[in-house]
């Protein structure tokens, strides 16, 4: 028995004297968790300020480059993330499967809109449902969080109209039986103009102190603010129909309403070293010096529509002289002999001789330049958009007066005529020239769709992720596009490529 | 029946020696006896080797003759059993192999009775009337591990005067003079011989015989140590000699051949194997086995281990030996158990081994040898106006690149090495009565294949020591340090290492300098050729790479036996890790495109700390609870604590060049990160080891783990398992099996999950934006194995060993990140116990001496194994292919999936119109049937294209319209062998050759799908041979597949491979002197040979992605023991 207890006091000793955690209680100190987050309006703050990020980067995400490249606004032969096979000429299905690495131009748009909504579901909540104050270093500003909220719900609602064929709807306060309803996107769209229209509504009657600074590096004045909103809401608006046919149903006065109430000058916001910058003006202006050309070469359409001599696509053999043409904006490119990286052998009427350098004049990597101004929205875009808007209401023109006092006539020096035909050509001129990787991805695409001048089998909308439809355990995967394919969301006509595009 | 096999009743305890015995019965029959000649016509017939009590072998005698015996009751209490050969043995002699030892003797009477009776005298063998004044001798047997070795044999020499040690190893004996010299021995054991002198009192250390197949100690999976012929589960025991003779570069692989069931994976040739046991134990694929190094809980790797310190290893490979270790042993658990000194040793042993070599490419990759440029009639290429290549209309790759009009070279000459290789250790050894010692140190230095690339170098430290201050109290001290300096290569893609130095085309001079004497970033063959890739050897020139970490491994034990039936062990240790990484991009760093974070300097320096520490408490009791019913009881507590921190820091924009400092870094490009995290846990088990009559062996554990890994409702939980063996032969002699023991084992083990997958988390993002991530699960638990083992273990032929086992194991609750809804969760994610996988298992391993003489001997390992893991529930969740791996209910663990190219008309289907409507490929409107065909290559295409600019795979559409994905291949091997071999000659020269053989199972050859793309792979050179235009194979080709996952890039990667060999010479010890115990020359080869039909590099791989290829070695090695 001795022995015992002194095997037992050593033991005691032993354990004792190794001073050994062994709480099975551990916190993780590394994330924050969700009641500490939610639980007082600093971090609610953060959390408008991730949301925004998340809705502001779909927009500019290097994953919109796809729809760039199925614009014809920029041409590669390159397969880094599956550009190579948005390219491709005749157009290739989307392959909505998991191992298709290229997924990731519908998952990233659909997360990310998703993590916006979320995020500004919450704040919503905390003021809306809970009737919490939005307190930050004792200033009361909920005005200013709301209308964030619904501005973040409003352009994520919208960029799923526009780009997706339907989408769910997801408020603070819906059922589950609502939640797992699979919208149309007109129902999105609506969804969206209605957050927008409230985000408006807060703003413009909020107090003249009202300092929106939930946007990354950027405060906004009520004014602004207001004006900023109200651009997004005429883009999304735009964005919304998928052929000609789809978009004689479109809005065309409330899009024009909220052009005329949008920004007068163009919005941009800086970059700091770590945080958001554009990833279309990064890889779509990324510069070999050693070759003289870019990544991704800009498309050959738009030098066809600066010059007509211009082929459509790149010839078999030779190089292609410069363009000739009056309007200075063919300095927004650089012209250059070398194919870069293009190869012959994988197409080489993917070819151009130009690179896009209106943005990235410095040439360096945007994302580590305290100063670079990411270009968000153009005051030309909303030009554009009174004029397509105009050209539907109106008629060609007054929206022929709207162009001719746009870049196209201030800078490009080109005068528009009053055709339907001319207007729409000088329309698609425009986004093509003046608005190339001017703040979102997704502006050539949606306009070439709504007026059926995407190439025949391009895919005019995205399908739910299979990822997602997989956590909702629907087996029903489908997809969009490909040359051989008719149909929905399926380019049906030649497009671009066939003038009579252009007619009404 | 009876010819085979006979009953025997009686009881068998332990097996001596095969020398005991044959001492034995030289000595009896050169004995002389007085009354011998009573019983010169009584013989008894002994049906098996056997080892019984004293009474019991009265009880054979009487059972055969008449006899009746007259003995004190108590006067064989303490005797040691008796070791019965198999056969007939005179009576008399037989009386002697009893009472002699024990100083007894006997008298008969004329009713034939015998009485026996102390013996005042002792009886030499010179002169057995002879009366010598004797000594008593009392002492304890222990194995090296300090535990006693009940059964021990302590014989005089050249006497038949013996003993053998009791229960707790203690023995007593009586000699004859200060000369006598004992001879110790126990199977599985090195016999010793100590010289008695004036000691009266011994402490004798047996070394385990590691050579010896027939039986082992096992410390792995049990309580205490064990013979693996009273297991009822399997434990494998590699010995420290099988491994000496090619030691691995690390001990990742160096189990290859040597076990059936394990699974050891080098896809990286300057990387460590992956080594997992038995099959898939997660829906996943493989789970890492746990690492115990002499008993120490470790989270080091096997590939940082010195395999020169490596005594044994020992692998548990199911869940029922693993369950000691519950929820961190689901994979199973390995063990290496170092080498220590020896007890008593009188001299100190030196060992040196010095290693010098170099490594080779085994073979090139097969790129493109041909070009398709367009090039004048005499070869020359013509350039396009941009100087670069351009193709030949005619689509054959049948251009000469040595006719283009610039230099061409073999690149893996131009810009491949022979690395050196060296490896250098020196260990000293001893020990005295009360302590011994083992210091080792290693050096080895690995250089690569790339001149560019340093090489890898590591040092390692171990200092084991014992203590035995008293009979009671032993103590242990097992130290460890390791520093290892790495220098890592990217990997697993077109713009990593390998894959630029793949691309490139024979005119593409890596070795060209540009102005600066620097290798040139973009050599000028890159613009003909006409591709994005870089000189990786300018940025491995450059750029500074620094991966070194330091280890410190150490335990303690103490082991204190408080009464002769209960021992208690306490044990603490330490595992500290720290890491470092430096990447520095010089000032005037050259990129392609400009770059700020780089051209202008950039320091990413990092740093990583661990510690896990366990401490644990062991009372165990062993008692006889009747004469055949022995019991071993253990309980053990067990706490366990880890920490982990790291911090990294990035900064770009250097003022000053050439300093590791980031606050020369521009302040707004500076970056700072960190992490940490702290694991505790607790476990206690309670286990009981049943033995009756040495033949029926129950063992039975109950464990309960709590950790603050599981879920907050689930934080402990509980393990189990129940064995039983039946040793056969104990009850039924076999003719030319020595023994033949059943075993079946259930029992559960657990896999525990990540630091983070319980808790609710949001990312904070730059600017202190903060995102919803993950939702916490408080329900999560650890994985859990639940394993069904049997099988059989069978020695025959007096050399021969056979184990062999059936398992299946089924494993709930595996980990899966699961994607939420967007719609109706807050979260996108969430860590879940979902899926459940059936694992079936069947393992051989046969190993033997196949010859053994004094010219000739023949050793050899057979290792079979093979496996299948099945998925069998997912829950709710659809499947869905991760990666290439397909995760659906049914399907095999490592099944591929990705789209499919017809190889046969039957797998088209038709519609009444006779046209075919599951091709996704676009076809001629109005194709039938027969307009397609199977072409020269395997593949169905549309007749009237063969050979032209238009033909192409038909790539298979589902019902949906979408391009198909289904199987494609499956990694799972059919079957593996493993042998090696170890012939030594009696001149001294030793040959040993390692084979592993692989039957079955796929890779997916993405380096040659990605070689396409640039026209660089020899897919199309082979292609062109057979006709094809380059538009059906090249870069833009269906067969191409964008380089997505397709059927056509599927390789059966069955291979042979000649894995090790060496040829050694050990010099004639009579020659050495006293300097040197042994002198050992060898040649070593390792990764010699290859044989399979798998076109890349490496067919061990499940995925080829530009890895990096494995490398020969030769080396020769000296080997120093003085």
């Amino acid at each position: 028995m001795k022995k015992i207890f002194l095997a037992i006091i050593a033991t005691a000793f032993f354990f004792t004297s190794c001073e050994i955690e062994t709480d099975l209680e551990v916190e993780n100190f590394n994330d924050p968790g969700y009641s500490q987050v939610l639980s007082n309006s600093e971090d609610l703050e953060k959390i408008l300020v991730g949301s925004f990020t998340r809705v502001i980067d779909i927009q500019t995400t290097t994953r919109s480059i796809g729809y760039l490249l199925q614009a014809d606004q920029l041409t590669t032969t390159n397969n880094v993330l599956q550009f190579w096979h948005f390219a491709f000429q005749p157009r290739k299905q989307f392959v909505n499967s998991p191992n298709f690495y290229g997924i990731q131009f519908a998952t990233v748009p659909w997360n990310s809109a998703y993590d916006g909504i979320r995020g500004a579901n919450h704040v919503i909540r905390w003021i809306e449902g809970e009737n919490k104050p939005f307190i930050i270093d004792g200033v009361d500003k909920s005005e200013e969080a709301l209308a964030s909220a619904y501005f973040i719900k409003g352009m994520a609602e919208g960029t799923l109209s526009s780009v997706f064929d339907k989408a769910y709807i997801v408020n603070w306060d819906s059922t589950l039986e609502e939640l797992q309803v699979q919208r149309p996107a007109s129902e999105l769209l609506a969804a969206a103009i209605s957050d927008l229209d409230k985000a408006i509504a807060l703003t413009n009657s909020a107090k003249s102190s009202f300092s929106n600074s939930y946007m990354i590096n950027i405060t906004l004045d009520k004014t602004r603010f207001s004006q900023v909103i109200n651009s997004f809401a005429a883009r999304i608006i735009m964005s919304a129909p998928t052929t000609k046919a789809e978009a004689l149903n479109t809005d065309f006065a409330k899009a024009l309403t909220y052009a005329n109430n949008g920004i007068t000058s163009d919005f941009s916001i800086k970059t700091k070293p770590g945080s958001w910058y554009s990833g279309i003006v990064h890889w779509g202006e990324y510069y070999f010096s050693s070759r003289d050309a870019a990544y991704i070469q800009a498309d050959i359409k738009i030098h066809h529509l600066m010059d007509s001599s211009y082929p459509q696509d790149y010839p078999d053999a030779g190089i292609l002289a410069p363009v000739t043409s009056a309007d200075p904006r063919t300095s927004y490119f650089t012209y250059g002999t070398s194919f870069g990286i293009l190869s012959a052998a994988r197409d080489r009427s993917l070819f151009s001789n130009y690179r896009t350098s209106r943005w990235n004049k410095a040439k360096i990597f945007i994302g580590s330049d305290s100063n670079y101004d990411n270009m968000v929205f153009l005051k030309a875009e909303l030009d554009y958009i009174k004029a397509e808007a105009t050209l539907k209401t109106a008629g060609p023109a007054a929206a022929a007066a709207i162009l001719n006092s746009s870049p196209r006539k201030t800078i490009g020096g080109i005068t528009t005529g009053s055709s339907y035909a001319e207007v729409m050509k000088a329309l698609h001129y425009e986004y093509s020239v003046e608005l190339q990787l001017a703040g979102s991805g997704y502006i050539q695409w949606s306009f070439m769709k709504r007026n059926d001048l995407l190439q025949l089998g391009t895919q005019t909308l995205m399908p739910i992720p299979v990822t997602e439809l997989e956590s909702q355990g629907i087996l029903d995967v489908y997809t969009f596009g490909g040359a051989t394919a008719t149909g929905v969301g399926t380019a049906l006509t030649q497009g671009w490529k066939d003038e009579s595009s252009y007619n009404q | 029946m009876k010819n085979n096999f006979t009953i025997h009743r009686f009881r068998f305890r332990k097996r001596l020696l095969l020398i005991m015995m044959r001492t034995f019965i030289i000595l009896f029959c050169s004995t002389a006896f007085s009354q011998m000649a009573l019983f010169s016509q009584d013989k008894i017939f002994i049906e098996k080797d056997q080892y019984v009590a004293v009474n019991k072998v009265f009880r054979i005698i009487k059972g055969q003759n008449s006899y009746a015996f007259v003995f004190p009751t108590s006067m064989f209490k303490d005797t040691p059993k008796i070791q019965l050969t198999k056969g007939e043995i005179e009576l008399g002699k037989l009386l002697n192999q009893i009472l002699i030892p024990n100083n007894l003797n006997f008298e008969l009477s004329n009713d034939k009775t015998i009485t026996i009776k102390k013996n005042h005298l002792k009886i030499s063998l010179d002169d057995n009337a002879a009366v010598t004044q004797e000594i008593k001798i009392k002492g304890v047997v222990k194995t090296q591990s300090g535990q006693p070795l009940p059964g021990a044999s302590i014989l005089e020499k050249g006497t038949v005067n013996g003993s053998q040690s009791d229960f707790n190893g203690d023995f007593t004996i009586d000699v004859t003079n200060q000369n006598a010299i004992l001879v110790v021995s126990y199977l599985g054991f090195t016999t010793q011989e100590l010289t008695v002198g004036d000691k009266t009192n011994f402490t004798i250390i047996l070394m385990e015989d590691t050579e010896n197949l027939l039986d082992e100690i096992v410390v792995t999976g049990v309580a205490i140590g064990t013979s693996t012929k009273k297991l009822g589960f399997t434990v494998s025991k590699v010995s420290g000699a099988s491994l000496e003779e090619v030691p691995a570069v690390n001990a990742s692989n160096t189990l290859r051949g040597k076990v059936a069931g394990i699974n050891i994976f080098q896809s990286q040739g300057d990387g460590s194997a992956s080594v997992s046991l038995r099959g898939a134990k997660s829906i996943f694929g493989n789970t890492s086995p746990l690492i115990l190094i002499d008993g120490i809980i470790t989270n080091q790797g096997l590939g940082t281990i010195n395999t020169s310190d490596i005594k044994t290893i020992e692998i548990i490979k199911g869940a029922a030996a693993s369950s000691l270790y519950g929820s961190r042993a689901a994979g199973g658990v390995i063990q290496i158990i170092t080498k220590k000194g020896k007890r008593g040793a009188e001299n100190m042993t030196v060992s040196y081994r010095s290693e010098v070599g170099f490594n080779d490419l085994e073979r090139k990759y097969p790129v493109a040898q041909k070009h398709n440029y367009l090039t004048n009639s005499d070869g020359s290429i013509i350039l396009n106006v941009s100087g670069q290549a351009q193709a030949d209309p005619d689509g054959l790759f049948d251009g000469d690149y040595n006719t283009l009009g610039f230099p061409t070279f073999d690149l893996f000459k131009r810009g491949l090495t022979n690395g050196t290789y060296k490896d250098n250790s020196v260990s000293v050894s001893g020990g005295g009565e009360k302590y011994n010692f083992y210091l080792a140190a290693q050096m080895q230095d690995k250089g690569g294949i790339v001149a560019v690339i340093d090489s890898d170098k590591s040092n390692t430290l171990r200092a084991n020591f014992d203590l035995y201050p008293t009979e009671k109290l032993s103590i242990g001290v097992r130290t460890s340090y390791s520093h290892n300096d790495l220098n890592s290569i990217s990997r697993s893609n077109r713009n990593s290492f390998w894959g630029s130095f793949l691309t490139f085309a024979p005119f593409i001079d890596v070795l060209e300098k540009d102005d600066d004497g620097d290798y040139k970033l973009e050599p000028s063959g890159i613009f003909i050729q006409n591709i994005g890739s870089v000189n990786p050897y300018y940025g491995y020139k450059k750029i500074i790479r620094e991966n070194k970490n330091d280890r410190y491994v150490g335990g303690l034990k103490l082991d204190y036996k408080i009464s002769d039936k209960l021992i208690a062990k306490l044990a603490g240790s330490m595992d500290k890790y720290y890491s470092s990484n430096l990447t520095y991009h010089p000032v005037g760093f050259k990129t392609t495109a400009p770059d700020p974070n780089l051209n202008n300097g950039q320091i990413v320096v990092g740093d990583s700390r661990s510690t896990f520490s366990t401490a644990s408490m062991l009372l165990n009791y062993n008692t006889e609870i009747t004469e055949d019913l022995k019991a071993n009881f253990t309980a053990k507590y067990l706490i366990e604590h880890q920490t982990n921190f790291s911090q990294s820091m990035a900064g770009s924009d250097l003022t000053t060049g050439g300093v590791y400092d980031i606050s020369v870094s521009s302040e707004d490009r500076r970056r700072v990160s960190s992490y940490r995290s702290e694991r505790n846990a607790q476990n206690v088990f309670v286990a009981a080891d049943l033995d009756f009559k040495d033949k029926l062996i129950f063992s039975g554990l109950v464990r309960r783990d709590g950790s603050s890994m599981f879920g907050a409702n689930e934080r402990w939980q509980t393990y189990y398992r129940a064995s039983l063996a039946y040793r056969l032969t104990q009850d039924i002699t076999i003719d030319n099996i020595q023994e033949l023991k059943f075993r079946a084992s259930y029992g559960t083990a657990g896999r525990r999950p990540g630091f983070s997958y319980q808790y609710e988390t949001a990312n904070v993002g730059s600017g202190g934006s903060i995102s919803f991530d993950q939702t916490g699960n408080p329900n999560l638990k650890p994985s859990e194995n639940k394993e069904f083992e049997v099988g059989f273990d069978v020695d025959f032929l007096d050399r021969f060993h056979l184990t062999s086992s059936y398992s299946n194991s089924v494993i709930k609750n595996d980990f899966i990140n699961r994607n939420l809804p967007s719609s109706t969760s807050l979260f996108s994610r969430q860590w879940q116990n979902l899926g459940a996988v059936e694992a079936k298992t069947v393992e051989l391993y046969l190993n033997g001496k196949v010859i053994e003489n004094d010219k000739f001997s023949w050793n050899f390992g057979l290792a079979f194994d093979t496996s299948k893991s099945t998925i069998t529930d997912l829950g709710d969740i659809l499947p869905f292919t991760n990666g290439i791996y397909r995760i659906e209910n049914q399907k095999e663990v490592g099944t591929m999936y990705g789209n499919w190219a017809f190889k046969s008309l039957s797998e088209i289907e038709f519609d009444a119109n006779g046209e075919p409507t599951n091709i996704h490929t676009a076809i001629p409107a109005g194709t039938t049937k027969a307009d397609l065909v199977v072409n020269n290559l395997g593949f169905v295409v549309v007749k009237s294209t063969v050979g032209t600019a238009d033909e192409s795979v038909l790539m298979a559409k589902d019902d949906k319209g979408n391009l198909d994905i289904r199987k494609i291949g499956k990694t799972t091997p059919d079957f593996k062998l493993g042998l090696s071999n170890t012939i030594k000659f009696g001149n001294g020269i030793g040959l040993y050759i390692l084979m592993d053989y692989k039957h079955g199972g796929d890779t997916y050859n993405y380096t040659t799908q990605d070689l396409l793309f640039n026209d660089r792979s020899n897919l199309q050179v082979l292609a062109s041979e057979a006709g094809h235009h380059s538009n059906y194979s090249g870069g833009s080709s269906t067969f191409y597949n964008t380089h997505a996952y397709s059927n056509a890039f599927v390789e059966n990667s069955t291979y042979l491979k000649l894995r090790e060999m060496a040829i050694s010479y050990s010099l004639d010890k009579s020659a050495l002197g006293k300097t040197f115990k042994d002198v050992k020359l060898a040649l070593v080869g390792r990764n010699l040979l290859t044989f399979t039909n798998y076109t890349g590099w490496n067919p061990e791989t499940f995925i080829e992605e530009y890895s990096f290829p494995l490398y020969r070695t030769f080396s020769l090695s000296l080997s120093l023991k003085f």
